[in-house]
């Protein structure tokens, strides 16, 4: 399942994306460099602010959040890659991509990646996690009843997730199946990003 | 804290000589709309939940609902909430928790023009007298900020109004079932009549003099930051007029006001034309998306229809 994203849609905002998968469609966008409130500032540091808005509802800081139940943990995967989409959209400056990945493992142990809503509401645990490129988790947030085996396989699992949406499309092993089961999403839409970024450049 | 930008001098000046010759920067005349676009969700599951652009400017409003208890004071009355919080993503400007002129405006004149007014017959969403009644929410969402943005949130408030379905009841007694949308085919609201907000701007002709005014419908911000004031005007397509709200410092002569509400009244019109037509199409596409499935769901058995004999 390869989530639907699309670049930029707002005017105003630094940089915006709104992301689509089987679950969400969640549109972000982010502000920045701008100037901090005072009691928010940091002296060596950017202040990062987050704010959740639900299409019902009022917003709420993340903190606030999460400490709800399943569907929170649900979510979560969403809204990392669709933020990630957006500051790279913004042009701000990067440490490392960024991917997020939902699983959930039903009652018999069987590992669902990207879950619909009818999985997600009958399975016994449900896990979002997010890798970096360089392979550092950066999220870890479970939900429901679950082994420490089934974390590690999880893990394990998502990990390759991560790795294939941006794993670079050129490889070997994508042939040697014959059939692409993951396609390196991420990495297309940078590259188409970037690649109609520089468009300009080449026409003239 | 970041503010908004404000049109330098040059800006200014510029801007108010080209209105002061009939032109704009963006070459409509002074008063049309820039193109405006409605769209519903495209998930025929989900009703009451509108994407409206007046050129870049865009506002999302959702409407949901569920069951509560009304307020002790109005028994036979549902409950009715407009929520239009401004958050960064509209404009940098704004900040989640502290409260924006604009957003006092906006919330305080969708009240009148769609709550006070009566538009939305409150009483048809009590289920049980002082018991059970809908609590139906709005959320006005700005997702883009280009001027004007009282008028496209009134129109896709009311858009979302029109378009939105709340589950079936029934009652038995005490008891009270609420169906599904698969269950039972929703219901729709109650609307007694369909107000839209229409914002004239105004713009002094001579400099230094506040005699002759110059009206403008429709800014863009850039534009919304040189007037000297505008003029609100609710109306629904048969001309009443639900409310007047005139903001800045300059005098309107009463005159004018009644120029004002004559052209606001023909904007009213083609707002209620394009809503019309919009909700058709959208009714057509999921009637289509729901007569290939209702063909699926059907229990009917097929008949054979046998040639009458003779």
């Amino acid at each position: 399942m390869v989530p639907e994203v699309s670049h930029h849609p707002l005017h105003r905002a630094d940089g915006s994306a709104s992301y689509c998968n089987n679950l969400f469609t969640i549109l972000a966008s982010v502000n920045g460099p701008i100037e901090v409130q005072r009691r928010d500032e940091l002296a060596e540091e950017a202040a990062i602010a987050v704010n959740l808005r639900p299409a019902a509802g009022i917003t709420k800081t993340p903190a606030l959040r999460m400490q709800g139940a399943v569907r929170d943990v649900g979510v979560l995967p969403g809204l990392v890659n669709a933020a990630f989409l957006a500051l790279v959209d913004g042009g701000l400056r990067l440490d490392c991509s960024v991917v997020a990945t939902l699983f959930t493992v039903t009652d018999s142990g069987v590992y669902e990646e990207e879950p619909d809503e009818k999985q997600l509401v009958g399975c016994k645990s449900v896990h979002a996690m997010a890798y970096s490129h360089r392979g550092e988790l950066l999220l870890n947030e479970s939900a429901g009843r679950f082994p420490w085996s089934e974390w590690e396989g999880v893990a394990e699992r998502a990990e390759k997730t991560c790795f294939a949406a941006m794993a670079s499309a050129t490889g070997d092993e994508e042939m040697a199946g014959g059939v692409v089961e993951k396609s390196p999403w991420l990495r297309h839409e940078l590259e188409e990003r970037a690649r109609v970024a520089v468009a300009w450049r080449e026409t003239t | 804290m970041p503010s908004e930008v404000t049109p330098s001098t040059n800006n200014h000046d510029f801007i108010l000589t080209a209105l002061r010759q009939n032109l704009r920067l963006d070459s409509r005349p002074l008063d049309t709309y820039r193109p405006i676009d409605l769209t519903f969700s495209s998930d025929p599951d989900t009703y009451g939940q509108t994407d409206v652009r007046i050129g870049k400017t865009r506002v999302l409003c959702n409407i949901s609902c569920e069951v509560g208890a009304p307020y002790p004071d109005r028994k036979f009355d549902g409950v009715f909430t407009i929520s239009c919080e401004l958050g960064p993503m509209g404009s940098p400007a704004w900040e989640v928790g502290r409260q924006d002129q604009t957003e006092i405006i906006l919330s305080r004149i969708l009240e009148k023009t769609v709550r006070r007014s009566g538009a939305l017959d409150t009483e048809s969403l009590c289920i049980v007298a002082g018991q059970k009644c809908f609590h139906l929410r709005a959320d006005i969402h700005i997702l883009d900020h280009d001027g004007n943005v009282l008028d496209a949130a009134c129109f896709a408030l009311m858009a979302a109004l029109l378009h939105f379905r709340r589950p079936d009841v029934s009652i038995e007694g005490e008891e009270v079932t609420v169906y599904s949308v698969r269950e039972r085919e929703p219901v729709k609201l109650t609307m007694t009549h369909h107000p839209f907000c229409i914002t004239t701007s105004f713009y002094p002709s001579r400099q230094g003099s506040d005699d002759d005014l110059i009206s403008v419908l429709d800014t863009t911000l850039q534009e919304e930051q040189c007037r000297t004031g505008s003029l609100t005007i609710s109306l629904n397509r048969h001309g009443e007029v639900c409310n007047i709200a005139k903001y800045g410092g300059v005098g309107i002569e009463g005159l004018s006001v009644l120029t004002c509400v004559n052209a606001s009244l023909e904007k009213a019109k083609m707002f209620d034309r394009l809503l019309k037509e919009r909700l058709a199409e959208d009714e057509k596409a999921r009637q289509a998306k729901i007569g290939a499935m209702g063909l699926e769901l059907s229990a009917e058995n097929e008949r054979v229809m046998e040639r009458p004999v003779g």
